[in-house]
């Protein structure tokens, strides 16, 4: 029999002895009454006859029910009744708790997924990558190797353009060689897997699809299956869909296309990007000597050089620089922060609610509740607590996850395979910390109940504080505890939001009002020569002059990119002497084409020199006062000198341009890349640039037709217009849309460029700021709190002093020093452990000191008046006891 | 037992049974009639009673209990057992009459 049919077997006896006893009564009295016994008389005869009704029911219950079982109704009867009894607080709590432990999970499946990306595939334990671009002979080779590796395989990603109705979509699309999926422990959910075969077709390439884009572009993933999709280059022919959630290398990719590493894919490719599967039973440790040790007779065999030394590393297990890593832990500390104020607030609302059912427990203790009796309801009071919060935190977090995902910056977004989800860890996670919040929040009333005094129940009210007095020095301290950690959040959050908007102050030394870069992706089959592209750029920039809302128009890089990336790894020549970056590190030279007037464009000054002309040739090059500083003792010295490249071995490297540079002139610096931001890579190189006049272009294709089989290759062409305000965007998108409908034409305000930099620190800069607030206001709710309950467990003494002569200020001051007391430790500790953490985020900070004064002041000067004003109604109703009514009530 | 034995005569409800165990020891069991109740559940329990809701005399809603085989077969075991015990106690009582 379950429990339940037992507890409802239990009810219903009840109801029918009821039933069974008032009919026995009655006809009792009926009786009486015939034999001539008044009915008053009848009905207390009937009574005594009868006994203890409640003694029977109790009894005949007992019968059926187990002892364990009533008793266990009963308590949960007690506890439904407690939580009744003190509904607003219970709800409060509940409220606290699901909102601070919401926050905690949410925060928990984002560090999980974006930091730990433990288990995208089934075999990632035995996955291993290698350090360099591995070519068709590398994987060949180490497939020979069967002692080490159970497979090798390559892959890389690249775009490609599907034809749709109207227009191109661009998408990303990655070439896997056929056994790579297998390799992973990955098989497509519907179809076939990539097999040798496939990759011998050129004319229609054989593609595995994400369950997602199967949907958009066919439905369903059935209805995709063998359908032909037209691109720009070779069509593709679905074979299978991928599982739903699948993806590699990382979110974001949606084709996956076979490839032959030695077929015409890999036409104009330096490599492939590695994979090997560790052979079973073979440590990550030997394999890797085993792969140094063997480097060089493969890189003999392969016939690709000879010195090459190959290294593997795990798959990997920990994605994101130490920042980020950084970045989780005080998202994490901040969540649990918050968590712990909630905690504690609870606390505080328990012993409350425990202190002032003191006398309730004292009546049912006399009533024949054993103590056991009162610790248990008030461990099932707990329980249901944290139980219910718990439940509504889950709800709470599977409702709000979506919107995390989406407010997750795009980077971060990509960088993980794994989609945020609520699974068994975040489960785990969760369960640990309701224990936790038991402990913290429920488990102290219990042990303040079991050590109640229940002897001298009844006596306890105002007259005994006793057990007041230990309420309130607990309470004391929890409140000083709630505070410090309000204060830490909030000044932890200060130095992030002034973190954000000192990056975001930061000078970019060109004018970026209202600046825009409108863009196209082109299809190389559409634009198959630079000099269509040239042509088309023209076109947009002659379509926008003409646009009303356009100051001006100019071909040109994006800010802060420079256009061309740079060649690394390389030594400097100036003025014809070879020079070095340093010891461990090399330079990164970029030469870019730009328009002449490109830089005039962007309003960044001219330092020394002049600027470009129409009809310089690529030799005469402009650079800026940094680079001309770093290799010449003036900026007007830089005018005239020359500069090169040559790789480590001093061979001239032809790789960006066409040989030595002639300093025409200095511009004044201004921010390309995030060289000084908190998240400046720590690349190993020092990177220069310089910009030259772009050239007029050769009439045939310079683009080669190996290139255009992947169907993805494409340029884009990117236009730089200043608007008159940021309303002409649409406007502006519409007409340089018309030029070419096919294309995905995008728009984008310089600022916003910049400011993506920094979505990151945005995103962490909202989340500690939001639990900084949402803290210091259930800090300073549990303050007033404590106030409000000290002044009335106090109106006696404060009605004695008043009738002893204190008058009504003195009596307001004396609760706001005692409020303000426990604010002033609280503070102190708090800015005492900001100290601390805020030194162990000092490399996230930018642009203020992890002991900013400004902060600091400000964050104390706030919680003090806040305390203030949080103390001031229960010391102005201190203020108003009537010292007469208080001593009558003596 | 007492309850069993009077069941025997014909299904009753609890207040009736009440006053025929009154009347059956002629007043001399005073019994809290209260304590019946919880006594009927545990033969209910153990199976020896059926009972069925019913209506009294007076038109009342009452529930009548009847006794089951397992139950006459319970008194039965009863009954005789205490005739036993009872031959027992004479026997010792008046040791002069066996």
């Amino acid at each position: 029999m379950s429990l339940w049919d037992r507890l409802l077997r239990s009810r219903r006896v009840t109801r029918e002895v009821r039933d069974e006893l008032r009919a026995h009564l009655d006809e009792r009295v009926d009786d009486l009454v015939e034999d001539g016994v008044p009915e008053v008389e009848a009905y207390r005869r009937a009574r005594v006859e009868l006994g203890n009704a409640t003694r029977a029911i109790e009894d005949s219950r007992g019968i059926w029910a187990s002892r364990v079982l009533d008793q266990l109704a009963r308590d949960l009867r007690w506890t439904w009744r407690g939580l009744r009894a003190r509904r607003g607080r219970a709800v409060l709590a509940g409220v606290l708790l699901a909102l601070a432990v919401s926050a905690n999970v949410l925060v928990f499946v984002a560090v999980d997924a974006l930091v730990f990306d433990r288990n995208p595939y089934p075999n990632v334990r035995q996955l291993v990558t290698f350090d360099r671009w591995l070519v068709a002979a590398d994987l060949a080779e180490w497939r020979r190797q069967p002692d080490l590796f159970a497979s090798v395989e390559g892959w890389f990603s690249g775009t490609t353009f599907l034809l749709g109705a109207d227009r191109a979509e661009h998408l990303s699309l990655v070439n896997v060689t056929p056994g790579l999926f297998e390799s992973l422990g990955v098989r497509p959910a519907w179809g076939r897997g990539l097999t040798r075969d496939d990759s011998a077709r050129m004319d229609e390439q054989a593609v595995l699809v994400s369950a997602a884009l199967a949907r958009r572009r066919f439905g369903s993933p059935e209805a995709s299956l063998d359908q032909l999709i037209p691109t720009a280059a070779a069509p593709l022919r679905v074979v299978g869909v991928m599982p739903p959630g699948f993806s590699f290398p990382s979110n974001g990719s949606d084709i996956w296309r076979v490839l032959d590493p030695a077929g015409p894919l890999m036409r104009n490719r330096a490599g492939l990007s590695g994979i090997g599967r560790v052979q079973d039973g073979m440590s990550f440790s030997t394999l890797a000597q085993a792969v140094t040790q063997r480097s060089p007779a493969v890189a003999a065999s392969t016939g690709v050089a000879k010195d090459i030394v190959y290294k593997v590393q795990p798959y990997g297990l920990v994605r994101g620089g130490r920042d980020r890593v950084r970045m989780f832990d005080v998202l994490l500390g901040a969540a649990l922060c918050l968590l712990l104020t909630a905690c504690v607030n609870v606390l505080n609302l328990e012993l409350t609610v425990v202190l002032g059912r003191v006398r309730t427990f004292a009546v049912q203790s006399a009533l024949g509740a054993s103590r056991g009796t009162l610790i248990r309801v008030a461990v099932l009071e707990g329980l249901v607590l944290v139980g219910a919060s718990g439940l509504a935190a889950w709800l709470l977090a599977t409702l709000t996850l979506p919107a995390l995902g989406a407010a997750l910056p795009e980077p971060l977004r990509l960088s993980t395979s794994k989609t945020l989800a609520l699974d068994g860890r975040a489960m785990v996670y969760m369960l640990v910390m309701a224990i936790a919040i038991w402990v913290i929040a429920a488990l102290p009333p219990v042990i303040y109940t079991s050590r109640l005094d229940l002897s001298k129940p009844l006596k306890i009210d105002d007259r005994s504080t006793s057990p007041r007095r230990v309420g309130t020095r607990v309470r004391r301290v929890v409140t000083i505890a709630q505070v410090a950690l309000a204060v830490l959040l909030v000044i932890v959050g200060g130095l992030y939001v002034r973190t954000y908007s000192s990056l975001l102050a930061q000078p970019k030394g060109f004018d970026s009002t209202n600046l825009a870069s409108v863009s196209m992706a082109l299809p190389m089959r559409f634009y198959p020569s630079a000099v269509s592209m040239r042509q088309l750029s023209d076109a947009i920039v002659e379509r926008l002059r003409a646009q009303p809302g356009v100051v001006d128009a100019i071909d040109g890089p994006t800010p802060p990119s420079i256009g061309n990336s740079p060649t690394v790894g390389v030594r400097m020549v100036i003025d014809d002497q070879v020079r070095d970056a340093g010891t461990s590190r090399t330079f990164a030279l970029a030469v870019t084409e730009i328009d002449p007037r490109y830089l005039q464009f962007l309003q960044v000054p001219l330092v020394a020199g002049r600027w470009l002309a129409q009809g310089d040739d690529p030799t005469a090059a402009v650079v800026s006062d940094r680079v001309a500083t770093r290799f010449w003792p003036s900026v007007e010295a830089a005018i005239g000198g020359t500069f090169d490249a040559v790789d480590q071995s001093g061979r001239r490297t032809r790789m960006w341009g066409s040989g030595a540079h002639r300093v025409v002139g200095v511009f004044a610096d201004y921010r390309t890349h995030d060289r000084d931001g908190p998240y400046a890579s720590r690349a190993p190189w020092e990177e220069i640039d310089a910009f030259v006049a772009r050239q007029p272009l050769a009439p045939p294709p310079t683009v080669g037709p190996g290139e255009l089989d992947t169907g993805g290759s494409y340029g884009i062409v990117g236009v730089l217009a200043r608007l008159d305000s940021h309303e002409r965007a649409n406007a502006v998108l519409a007409a340089v849309r018309r030029i070419d409908p096919r294309l995905t034409t995008s728009i984008e305000f310089v600022d916003d460029v910049y400011a993506e930099q920094y979505r990151t620190t945005l995103l962490a800069t909202r989340i500690v700021g939001g639990f900084a607030v949402t803290s210091f206001i259930i800090a300073m709710a549990g303050l007033y709190g404590v106030m409000a309950f000290l002044v009335a467990g106090r109106t006696r003494e404060i009605g004695i002093r008043m009738a002893l002569g204190a008058d009504r200020a003195r009596i307001g001051r004396f609760v706001m020093g005692s409020s303000l007391r426990l604010v002033f430790a609280g503070a102190t500790i708090g800015i005492a452990a900001a100290v601390l953490v805020s030194r162990a985020i000092a490399s996230q900070l930018f642009g203020v000191t992890p002991t900013d004064p400004t902060t600091y002041v400000t964050v104390a000067f706030v919680t003090i008046v806040t305390a203030s004003l949080a103390t001031w109604q229960p010391a102005r109703r201190a203020a108003r006891v009537d010292p007469v009514q208080t001593l009558r009530a003596e | 037992m007492m309850i069993l034995q009077t069941l025997r005569l014909g299904p009753l409800h609890g207040y009736a049974l009440a006053q025929a165990i009154r009347r059956q020891s002629d007043d001399l069991v005073h019994v809290e009639e209260g304590s019946l109740y919880p006594a009927l559940q545990r033969m209910l329990k153990a199976g020896w009673l059926a009972a069925e809701w019913g209506t009294s005399a007076r038109n009342r809603r009452v529930r009548i209990y009847r006794l089951t085989t397992a139950g006459r077969q319970q008194l039965e075991r009863k009954v005789s057992a205490f005739e036993r015990l009872l031959t027992g106690i004479t026997k010792v009582l008046r040791p002069h009459e066996s």
